[in-house]
């Protein structure tokens, strides 16, 4: 458990200083590092975005309903 | 049924709040359902909880945090961040805009065109002596006069 939340401090490090670039998928918005979207699987992915959302419970999320979100994790709001 | 608060941050930090906040929030198993830093309120996060107590907890310890904002916010209050619009959609011919970023920052101009499939527009500076167009992401400039040409 101690070891995940070093982990992610890391990971917060690495946001911060700007080593790590976070890609938004052009289809759902999702932020992710890597080359497949990890939602719904496009290769379409944008440096360009703008807006932050972090949905932690899908289900009873009202921003989440709105946005047509079904997975928790961290999206864009502006995708360019 | 989940409510909205605003909590106060940073300015330029809200990303870093609201992925702490996440961390924090999953830990100690709060209810928190969503945080929302959309890009034209800065200094504020908007948490989705089931109450205040939840928020408290969550941000007990992170850094950046300058306190929460009493009371609620409504939905349809925040409901305008989560679609808005590209800049591109609010930029027509003619509009005085100001360059925000660039070599010429700070600069006046006109827009001349607008390229909505690139994300571009084309703008004339106002005080420059020899108009030359100029191509620019629609991103980089900020609407100062809304007053189309022929108006």
């Amino acid at each position: 458990m101690v070891g995940s939340f070093k982990l992610d401090r890391r990971r917060v490090k690495e946001i911060r200083c700007g080593k790590m670039t976070e890609l938004a998928c052009k289809k759902c918005k999702y932020i992710g590092s890597s080359g497949v979207c990890k939602v719904c699987g496009s290769t379409d992915f944008s440096k360009t975005w703008y807006g932050y959302v972090i949905i932690i419970d899908p289900e009873k999320s009202e921003i989440a309903k709105k946005m047509g979100i079904k997975y928790a994790g961290r999206y864009a709001l502006i995708v360019s | 049924m989940s409510k909205f608060y605003v909590v106060k941050t940073t300015a330029n930090q809200e990303r870093i709040v609201a992925n702490l906040m996440s961390m924090v929030a999953r830990k100690n198993k709060a209810s928190i359902y969503s945080i929302l830093a959309p890009k034209e309120l800065k200094g504020y996060v908007i948490v989705e909880a089931e109450n205040n107590e939840d928020i408290v907890k969550s941000i007990r310890g992170v850094p950046h945090i300058k306190g929460i904002v009493k009371g609620e916010v409504n939905f349809n209050e925040i409901e305008h961040f989560l679609s808005p619009k590209k800049a591109i959609e609010q930029i027509k011919e003619g509009y005085t805009v100001e360059i925000i970023s660039g070599p010429f920052k700070g600069e006046l101009a006109v827009v001349k065109r607008v390229d909505e499939a690139r994300n571009e527009i084309t703008v004339e500076l106002i005080e420059a002596v020899v108009s030359i167009p100029i191509t620019v992401k629609a991103d980089h400039v900020r609407v100062v006069d809304k007053k189309e040409e022929g108006e």
